[in-house]
C-alpha cells in the first residue's frame, strides 16, 4: 500500500464499520441456503479474490454475507444446488490439481489455483461456475461497499458531467 | 364546485397521467377547465414517493438486482433494462396485469401517477418532414394529416417548458429545437463522431437531445425543478426534478391552477357514449382496490392511457352506435400496430485515448439519426433506423487477483474503451399487426384482456442485417476492434415504443383520428398518446406525443368555446 492511500484509508476508517449491500439483513438466516462450513469456504475464496492487504479485504468487509444473500435470494433452486455441489467438489479439485490441501496453500498458491479454474476452462464445470460466481460477486460486492466507494470518492450527486477529462495518474 | 363534484361532472376528463396525460392536464387546467385526471395506478407524489431516490449503492439489498422470486412472478418485466431493485415499485406486475399473446409481445407498463414518465429514457428527438411524408412517399399506412410546419411551434412550446438539452446540429432529418446546453460526448464517442463526419456523407453522430435541465431558467424554478445533477439514477424518480416527468412538472403545475382533480387507483373501463346526444358523455371507472364502479362526466375526453391501453379502452367502449368500439366505424381500431425494432446490438473496443476519462454520470447517450433512404430509396428495405451509441472506459481485470486486482479496481484510467450501438428501426404498420379484446377472459376488474398479435416482418430482418453491416463497417474503419454483433431476438414491445391502433389520417374510411387527434366519428374524444401514431419513424416518440397533446388541447378548447363539441 502506497503512503497516500494509507493516509486516506486512515482518514476514512474513523468509524471502521463498513456497510455493504445486503448487510442490513444478514440476520435473516432462515432463508439463506449455505451451511456454516459452506459459507466459511465462500468466505475463504472471496478473501482470496480480494484479500486484506493493509486495506480491508472481502472478509473484513463482510462480502461473504452479500454473496450468501445473492445466492439465496437471486438464484433458482437448481442453480443453488449446483453452486453448493461446486463448493463440495472444490477442495477435491484443488487437491487433485495442486497436490495440496486448500488449507495448506499460501495466498499466492490459492490465487494461482483459482486463476487456473477460472481462466483455463478445463476440469470440472460445476467447480468452475461456482468459483466464477464467487469471484464476480466478490468484485461486485466490493465495488458496491461503502469502504470502496468512499476510497474512490463516489458521489451520489456528482453535480456535473465532463466527457473528456485528462486522467490524473493513479495514487496506488 | 362541491355540488358539481357530487354529480361527478367536470369540463374535461383525461384518462392517464403519464407523459401525454400530464400534458393534457396542464393545458386543460391552464385554460380554466375543471379537469379530472384518472390514473389506474397508485399515487406517486414528486419527492415524497421516491422511496429509493437517495439510497447509496451499499444500501441496496441485492446491489440493484431483482430477486429470483420477483423474476419468476414477473417474467416479462424482468426482460426490461430498467426493472431493477431500486425502480421495481414503478412497474405494473405481470401477475396482476395479465394480457394475451397470440405472438410474443413484451408489454411494459408503469403503475402509478406519472406512468412511464418516471421510467423513460428521456431522449427527445424531433420528427421532420422526411418522417411525416414517409407513408405517402413510400406507399405504406396512410398519409399523415399533418406536416412538420403544423407541429413545429408545438415542439417549441413543449420543449421550452419541459427543458430539453441538445446541440443545434443543423441536420435536415432531425430539426433543431429550443435547446438548453448539450451534454458532452465522451472521448470515444467524439472520436467516432469525427471519423463519421470525415468519411461518410450525410451521416451524423450527435449527443442525443434529452429532457434534462442543463441550465436554470425561471420557468424551471417556477416548477420547483433544478438542473440535472448527473446522478444517472433517473429511474428512482429525481429529487431535483432534473429530468422531465409528469410528477415533477406538468401535474404539480396543473394542480396549482386549482382546476385539477387527480384520482389514482381509477381504472377506466370504457368511455360512455350517448346515442341521443351523439357524443361521449363520460367514463366508467372501476376502483382498483374495491372494484366499485363509478361514472364521471365531462364535455371532452382525452384518452392518454398509454398506446395499447388506449386501444383497450376504446375497444371496450361499446354502444348501439359503436358496437365494435368507440369511433370504430371502419373496423380499423386496434390495427396497424407498430413499434421500433431494437433487436440489433453491436459492441466494439477502442484501444486508444488512454489518457482520458470521464467525470460524473451522464444520463443519456449519443445518437445517429436515420441515414438510410432519407433523400431517396437506396436499399431493398423501406425506411431506416437510428442508432443509439454509448461509449465507456473499460479495464481488463480478468487475469488479476488479490492485491493487483484491488489496485486495478482503484484505477481511474482505462485500458481502453468500449462502444455499444443499438438499433432503433422504423417498423412498417401493417393491418395484420393487431391488438384486440378477448371477451371471454376478464382481468380482476372485469375488463376483457388485451390480446396481442404483433410480429416482425421481412423488412425488419433486412434492416437488421443492414444495421449490422453499416455500423460494423463504420466502427471498423474508425479503428475499433473486437466488433461483435448480436441479435437479441427480443419480442416486439420491449422497445417500449409501441404505437398505433387509433391512427391519424385525413380519411375517416382509413383512419380513426383527424388532424387534431379527434375521433372522426366522436368529436369530443381526443387521443394523443402513442395510439394515434400513423407511422413510427425512428425517433424516440414521447416528445411528439407531448407536442400533439398541447396542440390538440388548444384546438379542443377553441372548439369548446365555439360550442362545437
Amino acid at each position: 500500500m502506497k503512503r497516500r492511500e494509507a493516509i486516506r484509508y486512515l482518514f476514512i476508517t474513523g468509524s471502521a464499520v463498513w456497510l455493504f449491500p445486503a448487510c442490513g439483513s444478514s440476520s435473516e438466516n432462515a432463508s439463506q441456503v449455505l451451511s456454516i462450513s459452506e459459507l466459511d469456504l465462500v468466505t475463504d475464496i472471496a478473501e482470496t479474490v480480494i484479500p486484506s492487504t493493509g486495506t480491508p479485504g472481502a472478509k473484513e468487509l463482510g462480502i461473504q454475507h452479500f454473496i450468501h444473500k445473492m445466492i439465496s435470494d437471486c438464484r433458482s433452486a437448481a442453480y443453488q444446488k449446483d453452486f453448493i455441489a461446486g463448493l463440495h467438489a472444490f477442495k477435491d479439485h484443488i487437491k487433485k490439481n495442486t497436490g495440496n490441501n486448500w488449507a495448506a496453500l499460501t495466498t499466492e498458491d490459492r490465487q494461482r489455483a483459482l486463476n487456473g479454474i477460472v481462466l483455463k476452462n478445463g476440469g470440472n464445470k460445476t467447480v468452475q461456475n461456482c468459483v466464477k460466481e464467487i469471484r464476480e460477486l466478490t468484485i461486485n460486492g466490493y465495488k458496491s461497499s461503502e469502504y470502496y466507494l468512499k476510497i474512490q470518492d463516489y458521489k451520489l450527486v456528482p453535480g456535473h458531467f465532463y466527457g473528456c477529462v485528462k486522467v490524473k495518474k493513479n495514487i496506488v | 364546485m362541491g355540488e358539481r363534484n357530487a354529480r361527478h361532472e367536470y369540463d374535461a376528463i383525461v384518462i392517464g397521467s403519464g407523459i401525454s396525460g400530464g400534458w393534457a392536464a396542464k393545458e386543460l387546467t391552464e385554460k380554466g377547465l375543471k379537469t379530472l385526471v384518472l390514473e389506474r395506478g397508485k399515487e406517486v407524489k414528486h419527492l415524497k414517493d421516491y422511496p429509493t431516490t437517495n439510497l447509496m449503492p451499499w444500501e441496496l439489498q441485492h446491489a440493484g438486482d431483482i430477486s429470483f422470486k420477483e423474476k419468476q412472478d414477473n417474467p416479462i418485466l424482468s426482460r426490461c433494462y430498467n426493472y431493477k431493485e431500486d425502480s421495481k415499485h414503478f412497474f405494473a406486475g405481470d401477475k396482476d396485469h395479465p394480457y394475451e399473446q397470440t405472438k410474443p409481445f413484451d408489454w411494459i407498463r408503469g403503475d402509478q401517477v406519472g406512468g412511464k414518465s418516471l421510467l423513460w429514457a428521456r431522449h427527445t428527438q424531433r420528427w421532420s418532414d422526411f418522417d411525416f411524408t414517409g407513408p405517402a412517399r413510400d406507399g405504406y399506412a396512410v398519409d399523415w394529416p399533418i406536416r412538420y410546419k403544423d407541429i413545429a411551434p408545438w415542439y417549441s412550446y413543449v420543449e421550452t417548458f419541459a427543458g430539453i438539452s441538445g446541440n443545434k446540429d443543423g441536420i435536415d432529418s432531425l430539426p433543431d429545437g429550443e435547446f438548453l446546453p448539450p451534454m458532452e460526448l465522451n472521448c470515444v464517442e467524439k472520436h467516432f463522431k469525427d471519423h463519421v463526419a470525415k468519411n461518410y456523407k450525410n451521416r451524423h453522430v450527435i449527443i442525443g437531445r434529452c429532457a434534462h435541465i442543463t441550465e436554470m431558467k425561471p420557468i424551471y424554478a417556477q416548477q420547483g425543478r433544478v438542473s440535472c445533477q448527473y446522478r444517472d439514477l433517473c429511474r428512482r424518480g429525481c429529487p431535483f426534478g432534473g429530468y422531465f416527468s409528469s410528477n415533477a412538472s406538468t401535474l404539480p403545475w396543473a394542480e396549482k391552477t386549482g382546476n385539477l382533480t387527480l384520482l389514482p387507483d381509477a381504472i377506466v373501463h370504457s368511455v360512455i357514449y350517448d346515442d341521443k346526444a351523439g357524443k361521449a358523455t363520460g367514463v366508467r371507472v372501476i376502483n382498483a382496490k374495491t372494484n366499485a364502479a363509478t361514472e364521471y362526466f365531462a364535455k371532452i375526453i382525452f384518452v392518454n392511457a398509454s398506446a395499447m391501453a388506449t386501444n383497450q379502452v376504446l375497444l371496450n367502449s361499446l354502444s348501439p352506435r359503436f358496437p365494435q368500439g368507440l369511433g370504430n366505424d371502419n373496423g380499423l381500431l386496434g390495427k396497424f400496430i407498430a413499434f421500433h425494432n431494437f433487436r440489433g446490438k453491436i459492441s466494439a473496443r477502442y484501444n486508444g485515448l488512454l489518457d482520458y476519462t470521464t467525470e460524473g454520470r451522464r444520463p443519456g447517450s449519443a445518437y445517429m439519426p436515420r441515414f438510410r433512404n432519407v433523400y431517396k430509396q437506396e436499399t431493398d428495405f423501406l425506411r431506416g433506423y437510428a442508432v443509439s451509441l454509448a461509449g465507456r472506459g473499460v479495464n481488463d481485470i480478468a487475469a488479476h487477483w488479490g492485491e493487483t486486482l484491488k489496485n486495478e479496481l482503484a484505477r481511474k484510467d482505462y485500458d481502453g474503451w468500449s462502444i455499444n450501438a443499438g438499433l432503433m428501426g422504423e417498423t412498417i404498420p401493417k393491418e395484420t399487426n393487431t391488438v384486440s379484446l378477448n371477451r371471454q377472459q376478464n382481468d380482476k376488474w372485469g375488463i376483457p384482456l388485451l390480446q396481442f398479435n404483433v410480429d416482425y416482418d421481412q423488412n425488419d430482418e433486412a434492416m437488421l442485417k443492414d444495421f449490422f453491416e453499416q455500423v460494423a463497417e463504420m466502427l471498423e474503419t474508425g479503428g475499433f476492434t473486437d466488433i461483435k454483433t448480436r441479435d437479441t431476438h427480443q419480442a416486439p414491445g420491449l422497445d417500449i415504443h409501441e404505437m398505433g391502433g387509433v391512427r391519424m389520417g385525413n380519411d375517416p374510411q382509413t383512419s380513426l383520428l383527424n388532424k387534431w387527434n379527434q375521433l372522426h366519428a366522436c368529436k369530443n374524444v381526443f387521443v394523443t398518446d402513442g395510439a394515434c401514431m400513423t407511422s413510427t419513424s425512428t425517433q424516440n416518440p414521447s416528445l411528439t406525443y407531448m407536442a400533439l397533446t398541447a396542440r390538440a388541447v388548444d384546438y379542443a378548447f377553441k372548439e369548446l368555446k365555439k360550442q362545437n363539441l
